[in-house]
C-alpha cells in the first residue's frame, strides 16, 4: 500500500479531483487516512480497518462568481445510479457557510424524484435555483449539494464547493472618494 | 438431451443478473448429421421471444456453432430457453430445446460520479 500525503492541511478532506488519482492518501495533520477512488470519484475514510464512503467530500470551487441578496443561482448536479427503484429521492442544494461546527445551510432548494431500477451505473441530471435572500451572510460562500433519503433508501452522496460564492452589497460602502477641484470663484 | 439432427451441447448465461442488466446468452449448437445442414438458434425469457445471431448458419458434419444474443433482465428470476431449428429444404424445423435459469441479483443502492456541473447566476 502506497499512502502520498495530502497537499492540503485540512481538517477534514479537501479535494481537487482532478489532481487526485486512484489511491490512500494522509492527512498531515489528523493522520486520519483516506482512499480516493478516481473512477468513481468518491473519498472514503479508513476507520478500524474498514473503508467507509465519506457521504460529503469537499473541494475548492472551480470558480467564484459575485451574487448579492435578490440574486438567483441556477446549480446543476449530475450523478449515476445503480439500485432498485427508489422513490422519494431527494435531490439537495445549498448555499451557506462553515465554522468549526460544521457546514450550515442557509438557503435550501430540493427535488423529489423517483429513480428507475438500474442494473448498470445510469446518469441522472438535476439542477435548482437558489434565491439570495436579504439579509445574506457575507460568509455565505460555499455551496452544497447531494442526494440521499428514498425508499430503499439510498446513501448520502454529495460534493460541497467551498468559496464559490462572494457576497457584495452587504454593507454601505463608498470607494474612490475623492475630491475633484478646488478653485476661487 | 439432443435433437434428430442438432444438439444444444452448452448455454452460456450468468447465474444471476441485476434488474435491467444486459443479459448475455450464447448457445452451442452441434449438428448431428453426416453431413453439412443450415441451422438457426432462437430464445425465450419470460414469455419472450429474443433471436440469437447469426440468423442462420451453414455448419458441416459433427461441427458446432455459436449463436448469440442478449435480452434486458426483469424484475424476476426467469428460466431461459433456447431452441435449434435446422432448415429441411422448405422450412425450418424445431429440433433441440435446452434451458439454463438466471436468477435475480440483489441490488443496493449506490451513487457514484457526483458532480457539480455548474452554477450560474440567472
Amino acid at each position: 500500500m502506497v499512502t502520498k500525503t495530502l497537499e492540503l492541511s485540512l481538517g477534514s478532506i479537501i479535494a481537487d479531483p482532478p489532481e487526485y488519482q486512484t489511491g490512500w492518501y494522509r492527512d498531515p495533520i489528523s493522520g486520519q487516512v483516506y482512499y480516493y477512488d478516481a473512477e468513481n470519484m468518491k473519498w472514503y475514510i479508513y476507520v478500524a480497518g474498514v473503508l467507509q464512503p465519506l457521504a460529503i467530500a469537499e473541494q475548492s470551487a472551480p470558480k467564484t462568481i459575485s451574487v448579492m441578496a435578490g440574486d438567483s443561482v441556477k446549480v446543476s448536479i449530475s450523478y449515476k445510479y445503480t439500485g432498485p427503484a427508489s422513490s422519494g429521492v431527494e435531490e439537495y442544494f445549498s448555499i451557506g457557510y462553515k465554522d468549526a461546527l460544521g457546514y450550515h445551510p442557509k438557503v435550501v432548494g430540493t427535488n423529489s424524484r423517483s429513480l428507475p431500477a438500474c442494473g448498470t451505473a445510469t446518469l441522472f441530471t438535476a439542477s435548482a435555483t437558489l434565491v439570495i435572500p436579504t439579509g445574506v451572510g457575507e460568509n455565505w460562500n460555499h455551496i452544497e449539494c447531494k442526494v440521499w433519503h428514498g425508499s430503499p433508501e439510498i446513501p448520502e452522496t454529495g460534493l460541497r464547493y467551498l468559496n464559490a460564492l462572494t457576497i457584495v452589497g452587504i454593507a454601505a460602502k463608498i470607494t474612490e472618494f475623492t475630491i475633484v477641484d478646488y478653485v476661487k470663484v | 438431451m439432443a435433437g434428430t439432427y442438432t444438439q444444444i451441447v452448452k448455454i452460456t448465461a450468468p447465474s444471476s443478473a441485476s434488474p435491467g442488466e444486459s443479459v448475455s446468452i450464447v448457445g452451442n449448437i452441434k449438428n448431428l448429421a453426416a453431413y453439412a445442414i443450415y441451422i438457426c438458434a432462437s430464445g425465450k425469457y419470460d414469455d419472450t421471444i429474443f433471436y440469437l445471431s447469426p440468423t442462420y448458419a451453414s455448419v458441416g458434419a459433427g461441427a458446432t456453432y455459436s449463436f448469440s444474443g442478449s435480452f434486458s433482465m426483469p424484475n424476476k428470476k426467469v428460466r431461459v430457453y433456447v431452441w435449434s431449428y435446422y432448415w429441411t429444404g422448405s422450412e425450418w424445423y424445431l429440433d433441440d430445446e435446452a434451458y439454463v435459469d438466471i436468477a435475480l441479483a440483489e441490488l443496493k443502492p449506490s451513487v457514484s460520479q457526483f458532480q457539480i456541473v455548474d452554477y450560474v447566476k440567472v
